[in-house]
């Protein structure tokens, strides 16, 4: 039934991007950066898919769209990352034993550490026996009861503005996306998750060459769009290729995302920069660290946010979780508010669309998959605000305004600065030389045969990708894994120039190729032609 | 609630096929070799040798511009009198009107160009300078620029999806009208937007709370 009939006062678009950069290190037992995986996996991914299904349980009805970037899909199916997942959860569940045996004595900090322990036993048990070791089809299993609309991101989130200068780099960038999306869930994707929210003009007509239906802007890039929206961003419109373009409330945003006057914020939630690995005793703590000796976050965490100072006080998850109802209820009556207010300018059901990054709730904001719990049994409860997706709300409201949107981003300033400065400028000369190399690359062996030289044309391809992440620059940028991201780049580039002086050669050591196929290994099934012209045209 | 099966079905045969194809080969490698390929931190090349010119977006006001010049292209360049030296104009796309420009010390070099002009459209241009002639040597692809004032229109154009499913569309004439310049609704939003500055969003969240 249309939204337009129905006696709806304002609609709510919820929508997580859950996205990593490809982090895989068979050379190394352990390595920091895979644990980045594992942490979201424990803390975001697992607890909003065991809060849906407690929502499923309940028979409390939600609408969620989650943009799954296709690095971390890829990781997520990779076995080899997947096996030291289990290592990641089976030493956490032995340090919370071993805890539970220190804190002998300690009420209120014994009782955490048993909290720990039977939830990273109860990850564990919902991870192998619930999931079958298979995040990504729990999220499957979720869009096909239509509870939650999976759309993509690009092939390895790339900052497509700055890719532009090679057309057939932004091309490849959605187009292995969607076929990738495609070949996990069986379906094609109807919208896109535009990596950090850039856009640039030109971009919805490769987005609606490949099928795409809808994609999200930042408020300003709706707001400074021409000719200026009817209805600001409470309204999707078309560009001129008639694809969808959502805006992102602000309001609801700064709600959640501010550090200030956002929930996350408040002192009863966990804190997340007390953590054990760093507490603790070192000889003690030393089997769960790094092994070169660092110190680093292990998850168990005994301190609420407390205050400004440093004092911290133990966290309680009852009064956290009450907490989390209070600032849920606070939510939906802010929304509700919200839309009324709306609604009398309009002549449509509003939309507040409210974009954030998966990894915010539940790793972050420790409390934030409850939070989420707890505003959709509010919603259902008041029944006033319906949660919805993108194609429910545009088959409801299929008539739009036309306008061509602004080219921006959601990164700070709200344009391209984060991915383009001092910093990390050295990067986009050699990607783009690279892209150009790989465009000529693809047109000369389009016709190749040889199984050889096959794979490392896919090899090149593949390098290419992950240096275009927009994560490194990122990461360069705000100095965290500064190091690791510099490197990263640096191989990525050196792989591709060894590959590409090897290939032209005629002298591919096959030995060394299978060792950076082992490890670069996202795509397995890749065509380079892709960045082929005969190909793309 | 039953989910689906792991792929690992799939995931096995491609393993297969990859191990069937080095057997052929005869060349095993052992997995374990590949602790041997650690992160490679070899120094970048500071040169492709191909003649370039880019420029980018980085906001509303800036611009970046890198280039590479080859000996080649200079070639033929040098002779004459005076000191060869070399310029970058930057240009508005269409009207070929030039907005901006500056002297380009290395033959490999890059620069940042801080101009609020209300272009839409720019390009960019590297020439040789000998006296007051401007010798173009290549031309940069045109680069759309950010805008930041909300734009005031005539008339709104409408579309319907038609279809659920395809490529129809239709622009429609049924809401084709003309409304004043002034919109409060959208004008009160812009304010609004005007006032907010938000900490800085990327999807890289989860790595940045390390910061």
């Amino acid at each position: 039934m249309s939204f337009m009939k129905q006696n709806v006062e304002g609609l709510w678009l919820p929508l997580l991007h859950a996205h990593l950069p490809f982090v895989k290190h068979p050379e190394y037992e352990y390595f920091l950066e895979e644990q980045w995986l594992f942490e979201a996996i424990s803390e975001s991914y697992i607890p909003l898919l065991m809060n849906m299904k407690k929502l499923l349980d309940d028979s409390i009805d939600f609408r969620l769209t989650i943009s799954l970037s296709p690095p971390l899909l890829e990781m997520l199916s990779d076995e080899h990352l997947m096996d030291k997942y289990i290592s990641y959860l089976d030493r956490l569940i032995n340090l919370s034993a071993k805890e539970i045996k220190r804190l002998k004595g300690d009420v209120a900090f014994r009782s955490l550490a048993g909290f720990y322990h039977i939830r990273y036993a109860e990850i564990k048990a919902f991870y192998l026996e619930f999931l079958n070791r298979d995040v990504v089809s729990a999220f499957k299993h979720f869009n096909k009861l239509g509870k939650i609309e999976i759309i993509t991101s690009c092939a390895t989130h790339g900052l497509l503005p700055l890719l532009s200068v090679n057309p057939l780099s932004v091309e490849a960038q959605i187009r292995i996306a969607v076929d990738d999306h495609y070949k996990l869930f069986g379906q094609s994707t109807k919208g896109i998750w535009l990596p950090e929210c850039a856009y640039y003009e030109g971009l919805d007509r490769l987005l609606a060459k490949y099928g795409i239906r809808f994609f999200f802007l930042d408020s300003h890039g709706l707001m400074h769009g021409s000719p200026s929206p009817r209805y600001g961003v409470y309204a999707p419109v078309y560009t001129e290729s008639g694809i969808a373009a959502f805006g992102r409330d602000m309001q609801s945003s700064r709600q959640v995302w501010s550090a200030e006057e956002g929930y996350p914020g408040d002192w009863y939630y966990r804190d997340f920069y007390r953590d054990a690995g760093f507490d603790l005793d070192y000889d003690y703590i030393k089997p769960y660290i790094s092994p070169d000796g660092s110190r680093v976050f292990t998850g168990i965490k005994y301190h609420r946010i407390t205050g400004k100072g440093d004092h911290k006080e133990p966290y309680d998850p009852v009064k956290a979780m009450d907490r989390a109802k209070m600032h849920a209820r606070h939510f939906c009556t802010e929304r509700k508010k919200q839309l009324q207010a709306l609604g009398v300018l309009m002549d449509r059901p509003p939309v507040v669309v409210s974009p954030y990054d998966a990894e915010l709730f539940g790793h972050w904001w420790f409390e934030g998959p409850d939070f989420l719990y707890y505003v959709f049994r509010e919603m259902n409860e008041q029944k006033s605000i319906h949660a919805c997706t993108p194609s429910e709300y545009l088959k409801s409201c299929p008539q739009n305004q036309v306008i061509s949107p602004c080219p921006t981003s959601w990164g700070d300033k709200g344009y391209y600065d984060p991915w383009l400065n001092k910093e990390n400028d050295w990067m986009y000369r050699h990607i783009h030389h690279m892209a150009k190399k790989m465009e000529n690359l693809a047109g000369k062996y389009v016709n190749e045969t040889d199984d050889i030289n096959v794979r490392c044309l896919k090899q090149l391809s593949r390098e290419l990708l992950l240096a275009q992440s927009s994560d490194w620059a990122f990461l360069i940028t705000t100095e965290t894994a500064k190091e690791y991201s510099i490197k990263r780049l640096k191989e990525h580039i050196g792989n591709f120039n060894m590959l590409h002086e090897a290939l032209e050669s005629g002298k591919v050591d096959e030995v060394q190729l299978e060792m950076i196929e082992k490890k670069n290994s996202i795509f397995g099934e890749l065509d380079f032609r892709v960045y082929s012209n005969l190909e793309t045209s | 609630m039953v989910l689906n099966k792991m792929r690992k079905p799939e995931k096995k045969r491609r393993v297969r096929k990859v191990a069937d194809r080095l057997r052929l080969q005869k060349k095993s490698v052992d997995l374990k070799k590949i602790k041997k390929h650690r992160i490679t931190t070899q120094d970048l090349p500071s040169a492709y040798n191909m003649d370039t010119i880019v420029i980018m977006p980085v906001n509303v006001e800036k611009n970046f511009i890198y280039w590479e010049v080859t000996g080649k292209l200079l070639n033929g360049k040098s002779s004459g009198n005076g000191p060869l030296k070399l310029m970058v104009k930057v240009y508005e796309t269409g009207t070929d009107k030039e907005v901006y420009s500056f002297a380009a010390n290395e033959k490999v070099g890059k620069h940042y160009m801080n101009c609020p002009v209300p272009v839409t459209s720019l390009f960019a241009e590297i020439g040789t300078v000998r006296g007051k002639k401007f010798t173009s040597l290549m031309k940069s692809d045109p680069v759309s620029r950010t805008t930041v004032s909300a734009r005031t229109y005539d008339h709104e154009v409408w579309m319907r999806r038609i279809k659920e499913s395809g490529e129809a569309f239709r622009v429609s004439d049924i809401e084709v009208t003309r409304i004043p310049r002034y919109n409060p609704f959208v004008q009160k939003h812009f304010h609004e937007l005007q006032d907010v500055f938000e900490p800085p969003y990327s999807s890289s969240t989860l790595l940045r709370q390390r910061s």
